[in-house]
């Protein structure tokens, strides 16, 4: 029972399904910022995200490089990853 | 008649200038982007300000223009532009390149100098406020330009990020450089920007008349020439992509008045 139950979370924080979303939302958008010729559309999420981060925290913490904004771009994919796998993870069982 | 003279004054120091000198990310003994011009002068000569500028072609009576970088010596796309352009070959008018405006800045990697913030030192209507920014003053007044254009860059985005002015073209309030300025934001939002990256669509910013210290807002204030900040940004944006486009901008302000590549540099 108690190895079930840490199955379902280990599936919910870390399952393939949460790094699957988590790549999509990154890897295209980091690819962007390497090389803009390599924008494309699924970067889209991703650079939404950080400038709408970026121009929330400007506004609240101005002294701040915008390059730290990666930290809680990571953070928010993550969490954004987590609940869409939940959901289609849910939606399938 | 004056751009000559001046020139031909200032001629004195050809290719060892930069001798020595660290460049931003280039450690060498010169930058990696010197070929061989029709003629080079000095700025502050023999003194840790010294700097060199470039004439580009001058083989007709075509229109002159200057091109300007490292005013801020951490906005590396602005002097790796002005290197990338002493390669060209010009078809139509001429073109005085001032590459590192200010050297020790950039030795430092930082925005402002040991006099401080260079761009910030051309006030309107008065002499500029220290002997960099005379020099650098006068080699302009002397070159009689029809366009002078800066170089920068800006951490982040005019009009999405509240204090910076990135992805912005700021025009002088001379002649028809803002329709100048709008032709080419909307060319290059249509041609080279992704459409994915909406934030980094160019736009026009405010007309410069003459009320902040800046060589541009002096260019339009005092000489009446049509004058551009050009301004990129560093969020997101890799740093050749930033020299590409500030390359191609450059060009084409440049182009809008009379000043031309020829067309295998293209």
């Amino acid at each position: 029972m108690t190895s079930d139950w840490v199955d379902r979370y280990w599936q919910l924080a870390a399952g393939s399904g949460v790094w699957a979303v988590f790549g999509v939302l990154t890897l295209p958008f980091v690819a962007a910022t390497v090389d803009v010729r390599l924008t494309t559309p699924l970067a889209g999420p991703g650079y939404v995200l950080f400038v709408g981060l970026t121009i929330v925290g400007e506004r609240i913490v101005p002294q701040y490089k915008l390059v730290v904004y990666w930290v809680p771009f990571l953070v928010s994919c993550y969490l954004l990853s987590v609940v869409v796998a939940g959901i289609v993870r849910a939606m399938r069982d | 008649m004056n751009r000559r003279a001046a020139l031909a004054a200032g001629t004195a120091v050809v290719g060892t200038a930069l001798g020595g000198i660290v460049v931003g990310e280039y450690e060498g003994d010169t930058s990696p982007a010197v070929p061989p011009l029709s003629a080079t002068g000095t700025l502050l000569e023999d003194t840790d300000r010294e700097t060199t500028y470039y004439e580009l072609g001058g083989g007709d009576d075509g229109p002159t223009g200057v091109i300007i970088g490292g005013v801020h010596g951490d906005e590396v796309n602005g002097y790796r532009a002005a290197e990338a352009i002493l390669d060209w070959t010009l078809a139509k008018g001429s073109l005085i390149v001032v590459p590192w405006a200010d050297v020790a800045a950039i030795r430092a990697n930082s925005r402002e100098g040991p006099d401080g913030d260079l761009n910030r030192k051309f006030p309107a209507g008065e002499e500029p406020k220290t002997e960099l920014a005379r020099a650098l003053w006068n080699l302009i007044v002397d070159t009689q330009p029809e366009i002078v254009v800066d170089l920068h860059r800006s951490r982040g985005i005019f009009e999405t990020h509240d204090r910076w002015v990135g992805q912005a073209i700021f025009p002088t309030a001379t002649g028809d450089a803002l329709e100048h300025a709008e032709t080419l934001v909307q060319d290059l939002n249509d041609e080279i920007v992704p459409r994915t990256l909406r934030f980094h669509r160019f736009t026009v910013g405010n007309e410069l008349g003459g009320n902040r210290p800046m060589i541009i807002h002096k260019v339009g204030a005092d000489l009446g020439t049509a004058g551009y900040i050009v301004e990129l940004t560093e969020f997101l944006l890799d740093l050749e992509t930033q020299v590409d486009w500030t390359t191609l901008i450059a060009a084409r302000l440049l182009g809008a008045h009379g000043i031309e590549r020829v067309a295998a540099d293209r």
